[in-house]
């Protein structure tokens, strides 16, 4: 007798599903993507700055793996190709805000000789003593600090720190190479470092 | 001295992922490096300082609702692809020689119905298992015969005619139970998101908040509430949104609730609504906290620009009373 190891059987039962939803099986479909829609709004909490937002990224993902599941040639394991797309939704997710503020996104990695905010340009005159608005005004100014990195940055950046993926996972997920993702995170931490400097200090 | 490399393996060390040696040659070189290691007590410092103030928690109801929504937009995708499918049927039905079509069409339906017959008399579908599991002992379940339907032509085989198809068979059951029992709340929840005829859905709400059912000591499930909140923000039916909300105001206010109301008067183009999500926060008013910015600015926002003049009346009332 053969034991499966469970990534094994995980990846057959995905198998499984995945056959039966490109058939018609609705149910077999949320079964399958119900397996790891956790990680998915993980990602895109970690990502955008609010609950909605969230929500709203969690459904154009899993809307586009509906739409495109019956293309799916299993070249990849089900969940990469998954976190794949919640990336791109992510990343288009910021897009779409930063064209609505009339930002360019041409300044991706261009922009990072840009000044850096001090956290006493936004932190209220007053002294805040009460802990709890301290926290926020903190969580504020990381949310302003993210904001100002390039979506690509943001994205490596989020994965890293909030969700814990390694180097490799996270340029399987972006479609790119571990140099790529190390110029992006390194780049992102010194600017990370800049900004929040008056916050951890 | 370049420290650049040791800078990079500084913020890969976080993670673990360097080599023994290149570990080794860090250390050492830390060792030796003050602003190397002011550089990493910087990192690590800013690593902690992010983590713990992540912007959105994603909580077991943020899933939840994140799903309710979910479904709700497949059953529009759906009915869209349905749609889509009607008119290439027609166009085919026009165009195709009629005596072909019809002698393939009761061939497919004769065929449907036999292989119907054969492999589901009897048994039961694997999601009426999965429902019947959840059923508590008082509650009746009643079959009826399966019907096929959505028969399609896979492929054949010239050569020893055999023919492959599939088709969907629906087998009708009737449920009759408690609506706290949670079989039925779960499938109370499904017809509200899943059912296209609005008329379903605001049955399956007045189901669930039947006198009979415990909402209003709080011991309804989650995803009763959940699917509620969904249904009153997003449902495309005036009469469902307004039957969900009058539900969720029975049931012992909480945050997500509050966050519900405030998403219907922020975004509901009906003024009914935004009437009665108002009077929903002023009859919960000693439940509302005077920090809480989003509930002010959403006020404030509505004493300015609501082309109600309830809305506004009351909107102001609620502000008053909130900051005393």
């Amino acid at each position: 007798m053969t034991v499966k190891d469970p990534d094994t059987l995980m990846a057959a039962e995905d198998r499984d599903l995945i056959l039966k939803a490109q058939s018609g099986d609705d149910g077999a479909f949320e079964q399958l993507v119900f397996r790891y829609d956790r990680q998915v709004l993980n990602i895109a909490a970690s990502y955008v700055n609010t609950a909605e937002d969230a929500k709203d990224v969690y459904q154009e993902v899993l809307m586009r793996v509906y739409r495109g599941l019956k293309k799916f040639e299993f070249r990849s394991e089900f969940s990469t190709w998954l976190y794949r797309i919640t990336t791109n939704v992510c990343i288009t997710h910021r897009s779409r805000r930063k064209r609505h503020s009339h930002t360019s996104l041409d300044q991706e990695m261009e922009s990072e000789d840009s000044q850096p905010h001090s956290l006493s340009d936004t932190l209220p005159g007053d002294a805040v003593t009460d802990q709890h608005a301290m926290n926020m005004e903190i969580t504020l100014h990381v949310q302003d600090a993210l904001r100002q990195l390039s979506p690509k940055q943001k994205m490596v950046f989020t994965l890293r720190h909030y969700q814990g993926y390694k180097l490799k996972e996270i340029a399987d997920m972006m479609e790119c190479t571990e140099g790529t993702v190390k110029k992006y995170l390194f780049t992102a931490t010194q600017r990370m470092r800049d900004q929040l400097k008056e916050v951890y200090e | 001295m370049n420290h650049q490399p040791y800078r990079e393996w500084i913020e890969l060390g976080l993670s673990d992922e360097l080599s023994a040696q290149e570990r080794l040659q860090l250390e050492t070189h830390l060792v030796s490096c003050a602003e190397c290691r002011t550089v990493r007590e910087e990192i690590q410092s800013l690593h902690a300082t992010v983590t713990k103030n992540a912007g959105v928690e994603v909580t077991e109801s943020l899933l939840m609702e994140a799903r309710q929504q979910f479904r709700v937009a497949l059953r529009h995708e759906r009915t869209k692809v349905s749609a889509w499918q009607k008119v290439t049927e027609f166009v085919n039905a026009v165009f195709a020689p009629p005596m072909k079509l019809a002698a393939g069409g009761a061939f497919m339906l004769a065929l449907g119905f036999l292989g119907g017959y054969m492999m589901f008399s009897g048994q039961s579908s694997q999601n009426g298992n999965s429902v019947t599991q959840q059923m508590t002992d008082e509650t009746e379940l009643t079959r009826g015969e399966s019907q096929v339907a959505n028969v399609k032509f896979i492929d054949g085989d010239p050569s020893d005619g055999s023919i492959e198809f599939s088709f969907d068979a629906i087998t009708p059951v009737q449920v009759k139970g408690s609506p706290n029992d949670p079989g039925v709340q779960n499938l109370l929840v499904k017809a509200l998101t899943n059912e296209e005829n609005p008329g379903v859905r605001l049955r399956a709400v007045s189901a669930m908040t039947s006198p009979m059912v415990n909402i209003q000591f709080g011991n309804t499930d989650d995803q009763v509430k959940t699917a509620l909140i969904t249904a009153m923000k997003r449902d495309e039916n005036p009469g469902v949104r307004k039957e969900a909300l009058k539900a969720l105001s029975k049931m012992p206010f909480d945050e997500d609730i509050k966050q519900g109301l405030i998403s219907v008067l922020s975004n509901d183009k009906n003024e009914g609504m935004r009437v009665d999500a108002i009077n929903v926060l002023s009859s919960a008013k000693g439940e509302l906290k005077s920090t809480d910015e989003e509930l002010l600015d959403m006020l404030r926002q509505k004493i300015e620009s609501d082309n109600n003049g309830y809305v506004r009346l009351r909107a102001r009332a609620v502000l008053q009373e909130v900051r005393q």
